[in-house]
């Protein structure tokens, strides 16, 4: 269905004064609901205006994130399909598994927004843990075990592991967790550590916000270097004096083009994506939701995904996941 | 918070916005149920994906109202010309029909809507009273207690599936294993995909009861010579049927219970609370009863047990994801497919959505009186549609509708493949509300099995310990109890004989 939408016009993508001239289709590799989809559909609108053009919101998970860039790697280059991402959740699924293609040959477009990840802890422990050298401690002292993350080649899974068993990471934090306990995303570990079944997790900051409102749990850090807009208050692991994860410490909402998308259409595709960053609606969104805005150009979108895979060959995450988890 | 959320959910749920869904999934739900073979999970399963443009809290009304709406169109087919239109009617077939040769069409219908659309305003109400205390049920629950329940609910399919318990569990299992294909949960290993992209992230729940549901009952209707008795004549009066529901209370509220209860339990649906109910209502009135000839309690029974009935089965399906019947799987698959997730957030911040949903179906059947009131006198009219024209509108439906789950072509495969098999299986008695049950109830099981041991650092102990884990061992017993009660008891009874 998607072949018989595109433009069979043979000017379109090349042309320096390219304009979209159909329906946008915009991939979300992930489910309705999900950080990627809440960011599509919170820009939609603001985007639709600065395109003149229908936006189709068009969810294609699984895989990982995969499958939706699979689908955005096989479209024509012409402008009129892009992607979001979660960069770099969508790295170690390809490092770990072929999937016949490489993201690093998207184009990038544009980033839109980041999360960061967060380490929350039952309420219980108010006043008595209140730093990452606190939560060490509960854990290299035995008095806690287990700590809730996500699946294997996780943002989560990849930063504990590094703390205790990564080259330039184990001997700074020393992290001693005795079990990680796996759940299906930060909705799930901020309800398990609610309940008291994990004693704390790690979640990103939007989406554990809900449950920090409600008072089950409380944030304790940021592992994103320069802290997080939806905690202002609370350090960052490098505030604390512990090597930074950067690359793997945030979730960056980018935007992507098929390969071989001409430079005309992305400088094109790029103004009209920052000017819907700037539009009202969009920050009201921002304000309403807590997910934190920006815009950063194609560069920079590129190099995330690029950043991501340079530092995760050189630390050889994929040994170290199937070594440890 | 509750009452606030209460009240958000009242504001969403009387938008003129919501009331059309409500009205339109109603009205489609009564044809629908009146359509012999066809009913609520197929209605439901074929209107799912063109749900997907919708938001959540409009979809899931929607699919909320069919189902409601067929539970009371189901009965108009079975009083009129013998052939329920869905499974959960086959109870009031026999002494709906019964009446309607007697020349009390018109009562019997009316005795349908009032006790089914009475006690369905009824359960909606204890809904909304039930639901401050059913967060805190919830809660309780961690990964073993959910495992077990999702072993509890497959190990109800010996009690709730009628015929051989060997066949059900089989179907169970069946299902089961059909759920391990795809990347599992908690691991980045593929399991029988067979190298195929489009198969990682396993069969479309979705697609998988479109297929059981709609595609398979489709087969089933186009091989079935003859589809009911002759039509009969609509006479009677609608003014004696709704004065009949109120000289029985009694009935009417036992059998409320009894289908509020029976909904409750996972695994189970209407179409064993309303036989539960009839059976009930047929021993407690052994004295002056004529049931299976027109008798009027024989109508009211299970009328008034099929909506509590799925008023009870959203209970477990909104706070534990665990589907109670063939409907309520259909409707997690929407809840799933729009982003909400059932457990603690439905009940929590999310109470609005819950409350709007409850109070749809409140109205629901105000909705249901008024429009089943006035529908009597021309409800031979929708038996009278050609289900003939009606099979290939579906097939039609259910293919598109499985190509725009996720537009992989899998998932369009998975519907005629398990179209057949659901056929064969029905051919064969094999239980289908089985074998989705093991689909939907797999990945929770597999999930929390994993988890609970990640948790005890993989001592088993964590699902029976009655000290530390008092609600997993409850749990544990009564499974235990429900698989091997059977075989002790006869055992039991042959030792105590020998004594």
């Amino acid at each position: 269905m998607a072949g018989c939408l595109q433009d069979d016009d043979p000017d379109a993508g090349d042309d320096e004064d390219w304009e979209p001239a159909e329906t946008i289709r915009y991939i979300v590799p992930y489910d309705e609901g999900g950080g990627t989809d809440v960011y599509a559909r919170g820009i939609v609108e603001s985007l639709t205006d600065a395109m003149d053009q229908d936006i189709q919101v068009d969810n294609v998970p699984g895989g990982g994130g995969l499958n939706g860039f699979g689908e955005l790697y096989g479209s024509d280059p012409d402008g009129h399909t892009i992607a979001g991402s979660a960069t770099p959740l969508e790295v170690p699924p390809q490092m770990l598994d072929d999937p016949g293609f490489d993201q690093r040959e998207l184009e990038g477009i544009a980033n839109i927004g980041r999360s960061t990840w967060c380490l929350i802890v039952n309420e219980e422990y108010e006043g008595e843990v209140e730093t990452f050298e606190d939560v060490r401690e509960m854990h290299n002292s035995g008095e806690w075990n287990s700590i809730g993350i996500q699946e294997p080649g996780s943002p989560q899974d990849i930063m504990t592991l590094l703390a205790k068993h990564g080259e330039g990471y184990a001997e700074e934090y020393d992290w001693q967790w005795e079990d990680r306990v796996q759940y299906t995303g930060t909705g799930p570990i901020a309800e398990a550590v609610t309940s008291g079944e994990v004693p704390c997790g790690i979640g990103t900051d939007a989406g554990t916000e809900p449950d920090v409102s409600a008072g089950g749990v409380y944030p304790v850090c940021t592992f994103w270097s320069e802290g997080t807009e939806v905690y202002p208050d609370i350090p960052s692991v490098t505030d604390e004096g512990y090597p930074d994860m950067d690359f793997i410490s945030g979730v960056t909402r980018g935007l992507y083009a098929p390969p071989d998308t001409p430079d005309g259409v992305i400088q094109e595709l790029t103004e009209r994506v920052e000017e819907a960053t700037q539009d009202e609606r969009y920050e009201e969104w921002s304000d309403d939701t807590g997910n934190p805005i920006f815009y950063e150009g194609p560069e920079e979108a590129n190099a995330s995904i690029d950043d991501a895979f340079e530092e995760m060959e050189e630390l050889e995450i994929v040994d170290l996941i199937e070594e440890h988890s | 918070m509750a009452v606030d959320a209460f009240f958000e959910g009242l504001s969403i749920a009387t938008t003129p916005e919501m009331i059309m869904w409500l009205a339109l999934g109603l009205l489609l739900g009564i044809v629908l149920g009146a359509l012999p073979g066809i009913g609520s999970p197929v209605g439901m399963a074929i209107v799912l994906p063109l749900t997907l443009p919708l938001d959540a809290t409009a979809a899931i009304i929607l699919l909320v109202a069919i189902y409601s709406g067929a539970m009371f169109g189901g009965s108009i087919a079975a009083i009129l010309i013998n052939a329920p239109g869905t499974e959960s009617a086959a109870a009031t077939t026999l002494d709906g029909y019964p009446m309607s040769q007697n020349g009390l069409a018109k009562n019997a219908l009316a005795i349908a809507t009032t006790a089914s659309a009475l006690n369905g305003f009824l359960a909606a109400i204890a809904l909304i009273l039930l639901s401050p205390i059913l967060i805190e049920v919830v809660l309780a629950f961690g990964s073993p207690e959910y495992f077990l329940l999702a072993i509890l609910g497959i190990s109800l399919i010996t009690i709730v599936t009628q015929g051989s318990i060997v066949k059900g569990l089989v179907a169970g299992a069946l299902g089961f294993m059909i759920s391990t294909i795809g990347t599992a949960i908690l691991s980045p290993r593929p399991r029988y995909t067979f190298g195929q992209f489009g198969l990682y992230e396993g069969i479309d729940f979705v697609a998988a009861l479109i297929g059981m549901f709609a595609f398979a009952e489709m087969m089933k209707l186009a091989a079935r010579k003859k589809i009911s008795e002759g039509d009969v004549e609509i006479a009677g009066s609608v003014r004696d049927g709704i004065t009949t529901v109120f000289k029985y209370p009694v009935t009417t509220l036992k059998s409320g219970l009894i289908g509020m209860g029976i909904g409750m339990v996972p695994g189970s649906g209407a179409t064993t609370s309303t036989f539960v109910a009839y059976a009930e209502e047929a021993r407690s009135s052994t004295k002056d009863g004529r049931f299976g000839d027109g008798d009027p309690r024989g109508v009211i029974a299970p009328e008034a047990a099929n909506n509590p009935t799925v008023s009870g089965s959203l209970i477990p399906t909104l706070s534990f994801g665990i589907p109670g019947s063939g409907s309520t799987a259909v409707l997690l698959g929407g809840i799933l497919m729009h982003g909400l997730q059932p457990g603690p957030v439905l009940f929590g911040e999310q109470l609005q959505i819950t409350y709007a949903l409850f109070i749809s179906l409140f109205l629901g059947n105000i909705l249901i009186l008024l429009v089943g009131l006035t529908l009597i006198p021309y409800a031979s009219k929708i038996t009278e549609l050609d289900t003939t024209l009606i099979i290939p509108m579906v097939i039609v439906l259910s293919y598109a509708g499985a190509y725009t789950l996720n537009q992989n072509w899998w998932d369009v495969g998975a519907v005629i493949a398990l179209g057949i098999l659901g056929f064969y299986m029905v051919r064969n008695n094999y239980s289908i509300i089985a074998f989705v049950l093991g689909i939907v109830l797999g990945p929770i099981a597999e999930e929390n099995f994993f988890r609970s041991l990640q948790i005890s650092g993989g001592d088993y102990t964590i699902f029976i310990d009655p000290i530390n884990q008092p609600l997993s061992f409850l749990l544990s017993v009564a499974i235990f109890l429900i698989l091997f009660g059977p075989f002790l008891k006869g055992r039991v009874e042959r030792t105590l004989g020998r004594n």
